[in-house]
């Protein structure tokens, strides 16, 4: 017990998932409690929703000190090894010819771990000041980041400029209009 | 209106400007999309739904499935040239396809992909309208009861054929579920977990969750990963008139396939990354020379292409019906459904019976155009395999999150899809079931409705769900489901006892 549990403290992968598991079973937990509070008929979906995520996700989070047979029988192919494995759509590419190598762009840095925090960043000055001109931006940093050559970092920004502008002239989407300048009645921005 | 009278109705909708338009981009697009490794057509439905809330329904889903079938095509021409399938609904293509290939035979291959796609998907459609009565009756006998069943049955089948841990399929279905509570209730009134915060009054919106899932998650994936996606260099060298015939030549194995491909496509959960192995190992099984599979055999190719392509009007049937997606191609075209105001059941048989027979008429009229493209444009094939990622992941990103955006204006569903991507790339990661959490987010409004309803029925008693027949018998189902691989754990563990 005290090795697999030492195993499962060691393993980035391990770590990694219950943290997602860890968050999941708060968030359920949270919404069970909450619950309580909502009329009869308003009540009945997410406390049976809630209960069996927290439930599950608890028994998740505690499967290495289940007994094995228990563990097997809940857990039989878990073979979280920290592989992109997870294939149950018909649009999910295959993983024969993957490369083992991840991409990575300056500095070393992980290329999905990069596009997510970006995409954060994104999204979040998105929403600030707007998404028209900060959308080209995203993409040249994307470009420039992962080394490519500077008339595709310009071209590219150019296109993400045309995209975000057919969006807003030809859909009629307001993605131009960030919290500031509508706080501010478009004075600052 | 008779079945006949709304399939010649429906075909003159199809026919006709502009939803023969729709029929020929939604295959293009579908097309190019599959044949991009690592894209596929559901990332495509995904970003175009919500901009497709201007168009006509009916005219929108056609485009939708139009681009189903051409991205399970698309699969293919990766598959055959690079030996990289589009999508995992061609992985099987990849074994005689690619060595057909290296042989100098890579027009052979296109070619009997093309016309085994084309003659499989239109055989499928063919036994789709020709059931499609009889699925109405069934479907007219369902009540409240039987529809909270069937989403209950429809989360069990996925998460126990979905590969990975049933328990984890379960968790997500469960989170899904939990997720479609938040805002204000359609039952009893209450708003639910909003915190105090406006935005959230009305709940969270199952598009921006599923593009965040499918199409913001599948970009993480790409960027993780070498952006070259081919570095292969194929000829496209052969004869088409030789692959043309050759798929002639085996009528039987297209029929086999394509029967093959309908049924699996018909069983939520399973689909064409599962049908395509299955005809192929039963094309191998029937012939005379087995050796010869994965060597350059033709019927290989054929089987695995008739078969996800038959797969396609399979997987219809439960998502029609009962709103059930058999994959995540489907969960988003279910998604496409909800949100043009089609509710999966007897109404889309009975009252909307044209504009359901517009989508099977769409597909025979696709599958025709698949056969003419695919022969038109083999030579140029070859240039789709070759396109970097590093120019398609910081293109899709914002538009998925303009997408997310457009369809209510509000910031919660830029920080959806943004969350739920990262969700979805963790989830895929770890082996999580990602069209279990779509399902519980796209069907938990219509699974606590019915909830309501039935218990209102039967005045608060859970028994109403065994006192019908229909529903009893999904009651038993889910219940083999969920505990069959239990049991059947338990007896072989017996047996060993014994026996030792």
């Amino acid at each position: 017990m005290i090795k697999k549990f030492r195993k499962s403290l060691t393993s980035v992968s391990v770590y990694e998932e219950s943290i997602l598991v860890g968050i999941i079973f708060v968030l359920s937990s949270l919404m069970l409690y909450q619950a309580q509070s909502f009329g009869t008929a308003s009540q009945r979906l997410p406390q049976l929703a809630s209960a069996a995520t927290a439930g599950l996700s608890g028994l998740l989070l505690a499967r290495n000190f289940l007994p094995s047979r228990v563990e097997e029988l809940l857990f039989p192919s878990d073979e979280s090894d920290g592989g992109l494995m997870g294939v149950d759509q018909d649009e999910e590419d295959t993983i024969e010819t993957e490369s083992e190598e991840p991409k990575t762009g300056k500095f070393g840095i992980h290329g999905g771990l990069f596009t997510g925090v970006l995409t954060i960043v994104y999204a979040t000055l998105g929403l600030a000041v707007g998404f028209l001109l900060v959308t080209p931006l995203f993409i040249a940093v994307y470009m420039y980041w992962f080394d490519h050559p500077w008339y595709s970092v310009i071209a590219m920004g150019l296109l993400g400029l045309i995209i975000t502008y057919v969006f807003v002239t030809i859909f009629r989407i307001p993605i131009n209009e960030g919290m500031i300048a509508v706080a501010t009645g478009g004075i600052l921005v | 209106m008779s079945t006949l009278g709304s399939l010649l109705e429906a075909a003159t909708i199809v026919l006709s400007f502009p939803a023969i338009i729709w029929v020929i981009l939604g295959i293009a697009l579908g097309t190019i999309l599959g044949a991009i490794p690592g894209i596929g057509a559901a990332i495509g439905i995904a970003i175009l739904l919500p901009l497709s809330i201007q168009m006509d329904g009916g005219l929108a889903i056609i485009f939708f499935v139009s681009m189903y079938l051409g991205g399970m095509y698309g699969g293919s021409i990766a598959a055959i040239l690079i030996n990289t399938p589009g999508t995992a609904a061609a992985a099987a293509t990849t074994l005689d396809g690619y060595p057909l290939s290296k042989q100098g035979l890579a027009v052979n291959a296109l070619t009997l992909s093309a016309i085994a796609s084309a003659i499989g998907g239109l055989i499928a459609i063919v036994i789709l309208i020709a059931i499609s009565p009889f699925l109405t009756n069934i479907l007219l006998s369902f009540g409240s009861p039987e529809y909270f069943m069937v989403a209950v049955l429809g989360l069990s089948m996925i998460t126990v054929i979905a590969r990975g841990s049933m328990a984890k399929g379960f968790m997500m279905g469960a989170f899904g579920l939990l997720v479609s509570t938040v805002g204000l209730s359609e039952v009893g009134g209450a708003v639910r977990y909003d915190l105090g915060i406006r935005m959230l009054f009305d709940g969270i919106n199952f598009v921006p969750v599923l593009i965040g899932l499918f199409a913001i998650t599948e970009m993480f994936k790409l960027a993780s990963r070498e952006g070259e996606i081919s570095e292969d260099e194929s000829e496209v060298t052969g004869s088409r008139r030789d692959g043309i015939s050759g798929v002639v030549r085996r009528p039987i194995t297209v029929l086999k396939s394509s029967l093959i491909g309908l049924g699996i496509g018909a069983i939520p959960g399973a689909g064409a990354s599962v049908s395509n192995f299955v005809a192929y190992g039963e094309a191998m099984r029937d012939d005379d020379d087995p050796d010869s599979f994965g060597e350059g055999n033709e019927r290989g190719v054929i089987s695995a292409e008739a078969a996800n392509s038959a797969t396609v009007a399979g997987s219809l049937i439960p998502t029609l019906s009962f709103g059930i997606p058999g994959s995540g191609t489907t969960a988003v075209l279910l998604g496409a459904l909800l949100m043009h105001g089609f509710r999966p059941g007897p109404t889309l048989f009975t009252q909307e019976a044209v504009t359901t027979y517009s989508f099977f008429v769409a597909l025979l009229v696709g599958n025709l155009i698949i056969a003419l493209l695919g022969l038109a444009v083999i030579s140029y094939a070859g240039y789709l395999t070759k396109i970097n990622t590093d120019y398609i992941i910081p293109i899709i990103i914002p538009l998925a999150i303009f997408g997310g955006f457009a369809i209510r204006e509000t910031m919660l569903d830029i920080i959806t899809v943004v969350l739920f991507g990262i969700l979805g790339y963790y989830m895929v990661k770890y082996e999580y079931s990602i069209i279990a959490l779509v399902l519980g987010v796209v069907l938990g409004p219509v699974a606590e409705t019915n909830l309501h309803r039935s218990l209102q029925i039967s005045d608060g008693s859970y028994l109403i769900f065994v006192q019908h027949p229909i529903s009893l018998l999904m009651v038993i189902a889910t219940v083999a489901i969920i505990f069959g691989p239990i049991a059947k754990a338990q007896y072989q563990q017996f047996r060993g006892t014994d026996t030792a």
